[in-house]
């Protein structure tokens, strides 16, 4: 049935004529020389796909600021990390490109560059893009050797200090564990920088005035080619009664005005015309939607039946300001809320997340048209010429009190540069130096904390009510170096991409970048991967070995595709912590007591399910000591012990005889769970919490007992393996999470990043 | 020269054009993507000029390419800046609707497995030719790639689908 459905949806699915055409006009373009630095086509908002992924990044403007000359900081971060100067060098028109150095992962190879402008003309900023190609010149099996030749249209700027005007680069190439690119020779060209120079996300449009009954004129199947500026076109393609005609642009310019192409006919692939002849609004002058924008709205109306809002957009020259435009759809009242929600969804979107769960839009869609000499719409306006777009909503006459609309702007400069520089892939940069988590610190939760040679990166998960903030709730960051404290500011637009992977549920919603050489930070020369502890508002967490997560192991199950981001083995088995489709993905789970293994099966009657992170239990075919599991094996991959989630002091009390494996903050008071408790062991429990000791009594109800079950991966076999227990104890004041900092129980801490919260 | 070279374009065109656009919608799931994939695509094809050997390496050179633009979609800095408004897209049933909105929420690389194997009808090992995966790893990932679209369709009851 899916394959039915899948085909059918599939059938719908074929470039549209237009499409075809441009692209057809394009290759003949490319065929001339014809360059188009750049998207090949204008971007509009209204394009994106629907998954939109956004990070915030934290960057170290402050210490940068502090630090006079980062870039040779940075240099010198090279330098040592390399033992040699920058692996290139390259100078144009006061354009200073120098290659720092690379890493190679499974999935890309990264090129660190940074760019001067050495005239400080302002021609570089934190939020442009750079648009550059990287080029291995390496035999490659035959298929895909063209492919590594390709372009990368995009990188991200990962720091730019406006004193020095440099920016520091990353480049990444997908090599998607396909191509050993050893001993490759590097040619990075830098081809454009794209700077962001305005930005205004809420004009209210007053659509009060829409024409009911507008006047229209049909659009012209008609379409000039020739060089991407349409300033030398070497000819023009007319649909008229004898079908698509060829003329000679002079030929054109003579007979251009007697010349009567046909409207455009539909083919059924654009709803909004509904099988009618094309028609647009006849533009008005219109107002500027912001003065020297040159965008206006030049039509509000009604047009067979859809409202539609005309907007006209000014000719493009390459290296002045562009300004990009899209109209948005809002109910009534809700525009700037809506507007405020876009923008927050751009900076804050954990992962993916769809924007029409979050506010309403009327189904939109839009068509481009240019007007010729005579003053005749023509479809497929030229990318450089100004043009007109039409955004049509599913909006009656009757309904538009009910909606407002407004439009987002983006203006940004481009500018063509032609800077290459080669090197050779040698020795390449470490691409961790730490990596420390999971750790509660005050109110945030954090999942792993990575500190790189180039910034420190942060991810974690989506806040939870009161209970704990996410990584969202970071308003400052510092790293605590001996007495110094180095901080990070966080910085908009950092570009970093990979949280597009984050999408197949890893858990790491969102990510944060720093920026700067951490290597040489400016505390005293302190090494801040020798930071001894991570400070975020104002709360401080130890970077010691008790709260350091290391990753052995799981890379070998990363790559079977298996998300698992912890492992622990309690009393009451075994649990595995990951992304959603965990079940589907181990096969086998075993515990390992130094010599002897342990099968383990799925225990149906534990573990927990969220959003994006799941935790599945696992019972060993029989009773074993947690004390002498040295690791666990999943899927044939051994997890050490040393690579265990955090203990954070279970060992202790499973020594004192005590087989607790989960606490919990309810309610009035706390959950103890485990295998076998006893009364007369638990003498004192207590909550610590950040200003008060709170003392907790056995609830009256004592010790309660549940059975849990093992079942097979087809769920069938049904086996009775445990009787686990729990214990209620209450306290007489209310105790909230985000204050605990651990419990106390008989004298031994549990520290909080091993404390639940109510699952009910 | 010139006609002939736009007669070859007009061909591979519509030779690879509706593949190149499908895969690309599979895996970005929006219109305005897979255009600009599109078009990315076949710009390439006339900077590299590949000489094929046969349909299969000309379709498997589509493919592929088409899988590295998409990425680059992904890569883009621009996705950071630009909001989508629901788009015109030519689905009629609710089965249709229903599963464009399901394969949003799939990670890419299952889409891309479940398009190459129910659409394109290639087996495993070709699969993994294209994605740079092993033939084990995709046969991995069409099974949970079933299994997630089972439990989505399931839980919003589409179970026809």
């Amino acid at each position: 049935m899916f394959k039915q459905t899948y085909d059918s949806m599939n059938e719908r699915l074929a470039p549209e004529s237009r499409l075809v055409e441009d692209t057809l006009r394009r290759m003949a373009d490319r065929r001339r020389g014809v360059r188009w630095v750049g998207p090949v086509k204008p971007r509009r908002f209204a394009t994106a796909a629907l998954a939109l992924v956004l990070v915030l990044c934290i960057s170290l403007t402050a210490a940068a600021a502090a630090v006079p000359g980062f870039r040779n900081m940075l240099l010198e971060a090279g330098k040592g990390l390399l033992g040699a100067p920058a692996l290139a060098q390259a100078e144009k028109d006061g354009l200073l490109l120098e290659v720092l150095g690379t890493t190679n992962t499974e999935d890309a190879l990264s090129v660190y560059f940074t760019l001067q402008d050495k005239e400080k003309e302002n021609r570089l900023s934190g939020n442009m893009d750079v648009i550059a190609r990287l080029k291995l010149n390496k035999e490659f099996p035959k298929v895909d050797n063209e492919l590594l030749d390709g372009a990368m249209w995009y990188n991200r700027v990962l720091h730019y200090d406006a004193e020095t005007q440099t920016a520091l680069c990353r480049m990444d190439f997908d090599t998607n564990d396909t191509y050993d690119v050893e001993g490759a020779q590097v040619k990075l060209s830098l081809l454009a920088v794209t700077k962001t120079l305005q930005q205004e996300d809420y004009i209210p449009l007053d659509v009060s005035g829409a024409w009911t009954n507008p006047k229209t004129l049909p659009v012209y199947a008609q379409y000039i080619y020739g060089s991407a500026n349409m300033e030398e076109p070497s000819g023009v393609r007319v649909w008229n009664s004898k079908g698509a005609e060829d003329f000679a642009v002079e030929e054109f310019r003579k007979q251009g005005a007697d010349l009567l192409p046909q409207p455009v006919e539909e083919t059924g692939d654009t709803d909004y015309r509904d099988g009618r002849l094309w028609s647009a609004l006849k533009p008005a002058e219109g107002e500027e939607l912001f003065a020297g924008s040159g965008l206006k709205i030049t039509g509000i109306g009604f047009v067979n039946g859809k409202f539609c809002v005309q907007v006209y957009l000014p000719g493009r020259t390459e290296g002045t300001p562009y300004t990009q435009c899209t109209i948005v759809c809002a109910k009534a009242g809700e525009g700037q809320k809506t507007a405020e929600k876009i923008q927050a969804l751009q900076e804050e979107n954990p992962g993916s997340k769809e924007l029409s769960d979050y506010y309403m839009f009327k189904s939109a869609s839009s068509s481009f048209f240019e007007l010729d000499e005579a003053g005749r719409p023509i479809a497929w306006p030229s990318y450089f010429g100004p043009k007109y777009e039409e955004y049509y909503f599913e909006i009656s006459p009757e309904e538009l009190d009910e909606y407002e609309f407004f439009a987002m702007t983006h203006t940004s400069q481009q500018a063509e540069e032609d800077i290459q520089a080669e090197f050779p892939l040698g020795e390449e940069l470490p691409s961790n130096m730490a990596v420390y988590g999971p750790m509660q610190v005050g109110d945030v939760r954090v999942d792993k904390l990575e500190i790189t040679p180039w910034g420190v990166f942060l991810s974690g998960p989506e806040a939870d009510g009161a209970n704990y903030k996410g990584i969202g709730g970071v308003d400052s960051l510092e790293l605590v170096c001996g007495d110094t404290a180095v901080p990070f500011q966080r910085q908009e637009n950092s570009g970093h991409f990979q949280t597009a992977w984050a999408q197949d549920g890893t858990g790491e919603v969102k990510e944060y970048y720093t920026l700067g050489s951490v290597e040489f930070a400016p505390a005293g020369g302190q090494r801040v991967q020798e930071a001894s502890a991570l400070r975020i508002n104002g709360a401080e967490r130890p970077l010691a070995a008790g709260s350091l997560w290391d990753t052995a192991g799981y890379e070998a199950l990363w790559e079977q595709w298996v998300h698992i981001t912890g492992v622990k083995a309690t009393q009451e088995g075994v649990c595995l912590r990951g992304s959603r489709d965990l079940y589907d993905s181990v096969q086998s789970v075993s515990l390992v007591c130094g010599e002897e293994k342990l099968a383990c099966t799925y225990d149906v009657s534990a573990g927990t399910s969220g959003s994006d992170t799941e935790e599945h239990w696992y019972q060993p075919e029989r009773e074993f000591d947690a004390q002498n599991v040295t690791a666990v094996e999943i899927n044939g991959v051994e997890i050490p012990k040393a690579s265990f989630l955090p203990s954070c002091g279970y060992e202790a009390l499973w020594q004192a005889g005590m087989d607790i494996s989960e606490i919990t903050i309810i309610d009035g008071g706390l959950r103890i769970s485990g295998c076998d408790i006893h009364d007369e062991k638990i003498e004192t429990v207590e909550i610590l919490c950040s200003r008060k000791v709170v003392a907790c009594e056995v609830d009256t109800g004592g010790i309660r007992v549940s059975s849990g079950y093992a079942w097979d991966k087809e769920w069938e076999a049904v086996e009775e393996l445990h009787r686990k227990q729990s214990a209620i104890f209450s306290t007489e004041v209310p105790v909230k999470l985000s204050d605990v900092l651990g419990v106390r129980i008989n004298n031994i801490v549990i520290t909080a990043e091993g404390i639940g919260r109510s699952k009910y | 020269m010139e006609e002939e070279k736009r007669r070859q374009d007009e061909e591979i065109v519509a030779r690879q054009g509706p593949r190149v656009y499908r895969l690309a919608f599979a895996q970005l799931r929006s219109k305005a993507d897979a255009e600009d994939v599109f078009q990315e695509v076949f710009l390439r094809y006339v900077e590299k000029e590949p000489a094929f050997e046969s349909q299969e390496h000309e379709k498997a050179w589509f493919l592929r390419v088409t899988l590295n633009c998409c990425r680059n979609v992904w890569r883009a800095p621009w996705h950071k800046r630009h909001v989508p408004l629901d788009e015109s897209l030519p689905f009629e049933t609710r089965d249709q609707w229903g599963l464009h909105q399901e394969l949003l929420k799939l990670p890419p690389k299952y889409r891309v497995v479940l398009h190459l194997f129910y659409w394109e009808d290639l087996p495993a090992a070709e699969i993994g030719r294209i994605t740079g995966a092993k033939p084990a790893a995709v046969r991995q990932q069409l099974k949970r790639a079933r299994a997630m679209m089972k439990e989505i369709l399931e839980e919003e009851g589409l179970q026809n689908v």
